[in-house]
């Protein structure tokens, strides 16, 4: 539909009776209706699996549907790819980046966008506009950057320019903020706000209800693809929202038993580690975390957390500075070695970095073991042999006992589970050796409310075993309720380190953002 | 009025691929007779030559077994390293090499050979070793200098067609016959494959390469190698993570794909033509990632497709010679067939549904 045909004065979208039928008879959207009016932020509410996301790919024409009609500015249209939706002015920034990474930021904008030069690219003047768009609502990116160097909050800001490029009018965000840090999310709130005053509609797929409470004009809760009610914003609040999107109770976070102070787990000291571009991403980094010790780390995406995660499992070498896990250097040792100590690592990207989406849950809970008895026979307790797999199965049916991991049996794909059962199968593999360490990133990141709070205890209950656990995490609520002590990163240091009992949102908060520090500089 | 659209299937089971891939392989050769129809020949004399070259003689479904047996060795190995998402273009080469090293093992032995039974395993070692070393250099330039091993084993298989070039001529050659022409002496009998269906060029190299398919599959699918080379493929980021070792599993699936394809080689020279020819180079390594893909890279796929290509090429040379067409449009058929093949195997991947 051209700019000009569209009809501003009829609602944005109006969507009847979607109904969207998965193979195995699930059953996503069950005759949902929904309406976007123009220059409103729409809040979509549910629980993981409560069908948001799979109401707006059928929008975005990802999905089609079963049955229903849409009208997109009183226009009926049936989108069979996102090249349609974009062209019906609808843009979509996904949970999951479709970028590519080893292209730059205006490459990946202008990706599948016919050029003003035509068969030449012209790359200088996307990049000179993409820097108009990125100045103009507050999302600052290198457009000469290439993906993979970009920290995911950066990458976020490339996917919501793509769409802008593109003149989208309605704009879905699909958990815009599981991927930012508080200070992040009140500029992308108030850049959200600046969008709404310019007259673009955006439907924000949420499960966070302060969120909702705070930037929605409107909000449509789902709970398990129905649709439960549409209500003004200033009509709900954060209860009743609660009630309408789960039903079920919630089990309390464990409770983290007194610990006495114990031997030290894992001893940093003066680490230094670049990142991919070569630049200093840790600078005289020193840190400790004990027996029975949750160590929080704050800071704002792209601080240096990333880097100095990958330098603790192995995967990426440190320049100089030592590490140690029980008195054992680790310092550029492989990852396997540092495994082999009895390192566990739940990353932040758990369908790129710790799981195989075209492997079964069996497949995925041998990932560490898959050659060491007893997974694998032994010839002469050496050499491995056949893959045992009566001790794989009963494995994998322990493991969705154990952990309640949703899924239609040990041999469903790992592509086939929701953020939340990934991460369960996730924690299951990592945490089922008793390591003496535990690496956590974002561990929580975009899951329901129940999943979070299962993965929050199981934290918990870890530590209260004895286990060292280093929490890199943006959720600042999370790391004050789960961390023992919690340290601050900005701009590669740790300029702040919060003893137990005396954590404050607002402090960690000013030390993130680099306002202020509490450790001198090295 | 009725209105169909396409959309693609969120899962296609197992069975439905089976039954999908079968389909196509008996429809897409009857395109062909529709084809040869179009050309004015009859399409009833072609499908008789078809079958006689195939399945209705003995000759021809012997021949179809020949020319499948080395074809099943190479897309084995191939379909090994694409499972690892190592792109080994090289099979050629390796092949080539382990029939050369397969040759100088047994010019050692040409005047006086040791028995059959110690001959041909040792002939064999040598041509899986061949294939093996010739593999391992591009995987160590991928895993050492992450040189791209697409450029590597398609260089790599351009010195070894050169090398065969060399040595038929020079150090290899035949000099006890006059002429000089490119061959190696005729291998001492104690070198040739069994026959196991008399009257045929069938030998116990078919029983090889089944076996071979079996025992990757086992490999694949149930040993921690295999394992380690499908997580790689799939997800090399999440591997690493877990500790594997990428460079390690790159290279020990670009070396079993080479040895496989070598031999390949050592059993075609073994038990087709006894002598090491500039034709060993026949470009059967090319056609054996078109037959990898088409036996899905599963090792059991394989056996179906390799034999199924190796009816091909037999049935169409009788077609051939029934029709007099020219050997173009025998191979232009081949052509139709493997493209159909591949396009059937994506379209199952959509179904068609009422509006």
């Amino acid at each position: 539909m051209p700019t000009d045909m569209r009809d501003r004065s009829a609602p944005a979208i109006v969507m009847q009776g979607i109904t969207k039928r998965f193979p195995g008879g699930v059953i996503a959207n069950d005759m949902v209706d929904f309406e976007l009016q123009v220059g409103e932020i729409h809040g979509l509410l549910g629980e993981n699996g409560a069908g948001k996301t799979t109401l707006m790919n059928i929008l975005y024409g990802l999905y089609q549907p079963d049955g229903g009609t849409i009208r997109v500015f009183d226009q009926p249209v049936t989108s069979r790819s996102p090249a349609d939706a974009i062209k019906h002015g609808i843009g979509m920034v996904h949970q999951h980046f479709k970028l590519v990474s080893d292209m730059t930021v205006a490459e990946n904008v202008v990706l599948g966008l016919k050029s003003p030069k035509g068969i030449l690219t012209d790359t200088a003047s996307a990049e000179k506009r993409i820097s108009t768009l990125a100045e103009q609502h507050g999302l600052q990116v290198d457009p000469k950057a290439q993906i993979w160097q970009l920290a995911v909050g950066q990458r976020q800001r490339v996917e919501i320019l793509k769409a802008l490029y593109r003149d989208a009018e309605i704009l879905i965000l699909d958990e815009p903020t599981s991927v930012l840090a508080p200070s992040e999310v009140k500029d992308f709130f108030k850049s959200l706000r600046g969008l709404r005053e310019s007259g673009i509609s955006i439907v924000l797929i949420t499960h966070k209800l302060d969120e909702v409470m705070d930037v929605t004009d409107r909000v449509t809760v789902l709970r398990k693809g129905r649709k439960v009610a549409t209500q003004p914003t200033s009509s709900v609040n954060q209860e009743k929202l609660a009630h309408m999107m789960i039903d079920e109770v919630i089990p309390p976070v464990a409770d983290k038993a007194k610990t006495a102070p114990r031997e030290v787990v894992l001893q940093v000291t003066n680490l230094r580690v670049f990142d991919d571009r070569g630049i200093e991403a840790l600078r005289s980094v020193s840190l400790e975390v004990r027996k029975g010790e949750i160590l929080g780390i704050a800071g704002v995406s792209g601080n240096g957390q990333r880097e100095l995660v990958e330098a603790l499992v192995g995967l990426r070498k440190p320049a100089s500075g030592s590490i140690a896990v029980a008195s054992t250097e680790i310092a550029g040792k492989t990852p396997r070695s540092i495994i082999d100590l009895g390192v566990a690592y739940v990353p932040e990207n758990r369908t790129e970095d710790a799981s195989i989406a075209d492997f079964c849950i069996d497949e995925n809970l041998i990932l560490k073991d898959f050659d060491r008895a007893p997974i694998c026979g032994m010839l002469a307790s050496r050499i491995p042999t056949l893959l045992n797999t009566r001790e794989i199965k009963s494995r994998a049916e322990r493991a969705i006992s154990q952990f309640e991991i949703k899924a239609t049996g040990v041999s469903a794909k790992a592509r086939s589970l929701s953020g939340g059962n990934l991460q369960r199968l996730v924690l299951a593999r990592e945490i089922s050796g008793s390591p003496i360490l535990i690496v956590v990133s974002q561990p929580t990141r975009g899951l329901d409310i129940a999943a979070t709070e299962y993965v929050r205890s199981l934290l918990i209950q870890q530590r209260n075993r004895g286990a060292a656990v280093l929490l890199v995490d943006e959720d600042l609520g999370e790391l004050i309720t789960l961390s023992d002590k919690i340290a601050v990163m900005y701009k590669g240091e740790i300029v702040g380190l919060l003893q137990p009992g005396r954590f404050s949102a607002e402090e960690i908060g000013l030390l993130m953002t680099g306002a202020k520090r509490l450790v001198s500089a090295a | 009025m009725v209105r169909f659209k396409v959309t693609s299937r969120l899962e296609v089971s197992r069975r439905s691929i089976l039954i999908i891939t079968v389909l196509a392989y008996i429809v897409s050769p009857l395109v062909v007779l529709a084809v040869l129809a179009a050309a004015g020949r009859s399409p009833l004399v072609a499908l008789d030559a078809l079958y006689r070259g195939t399945i209705g003689t003995t000759a021809g479904f012997a021949e179809s077994i020949v020319q499948g047996t080395p074809l099943m060795l190479l897309s084995l190995g191939l379909a090994i390293a694409y499972r690892g998402k190592v792109w080994n273009i090289g099979a050629e080469g390796q092949q080539v090499f382990g029939a050369i090293l397969v040759t100088w093992f047994v010019l050692q032995f040409l005047k006086y050979p040791l028995p059959a039974y110690v001959m041909i395993p040792i002939a064999l070692l040598f041509s899986l070793l061949g294939g093996a070393l010739f593999a391992g250099i591009p995987a160590v330039m991928k895993s050492r200098l992450g040189i791209n091993e697409v450029i590597t084993t398609i260089m790599m298989t351009y010195v070894a067609v050169q090398a065969l070039n060399w040595l038929v001529r020079g150090p290899f050659q035949d000099k006890s016959i006059p002429g000089s022409y490119p061959q190696s002496p005729v291998f001492p009998p104690q070198t040739a494959l069994p026959i196991i269906i008399p009257n045929t060029s069938v030998t116990v190299g078919i029983i090889i390469s089944v076996v071979s398919c079996f025992l990757a599959y086992y490999i694949l699918f149930k040993t921690p190698l295999g394992y380690s080379i499908r997580a790689v493929g799939y997800n090399p980021s999440a591997a690493k993570t877990s500790g594997i070792s990428v460079k390690r599993v790159v290279n020990s699936a670009m070396i079993l794909s080479g040895a496989l394809a070598g031999l390949g080689g050592g059993v075609y020279i073994l038990g087709v033509t006894h002598e090491l020819l500039p034709e060993q180079a026949s470009g059967i390594g090319y056609t054996a990632v078109v037959v990898s893909l088409l036996g899905n890279l599963h090792p059991l796929g394989v056996i179906f497709s390799s034999l199924f290509f190796g009816g091909l090429i037999s049935g169409m040379s009788s077609v051939e010679r029934a029709l007099q067409i020219p050997r173009t449009l025998s191979l232009l058929s081949q052509g139709i067939i493997i493209v159909l093949i591949l396009i059937i195997q994506v379209l199952a991947r959509y179904e068609i549904k009422k509006v």
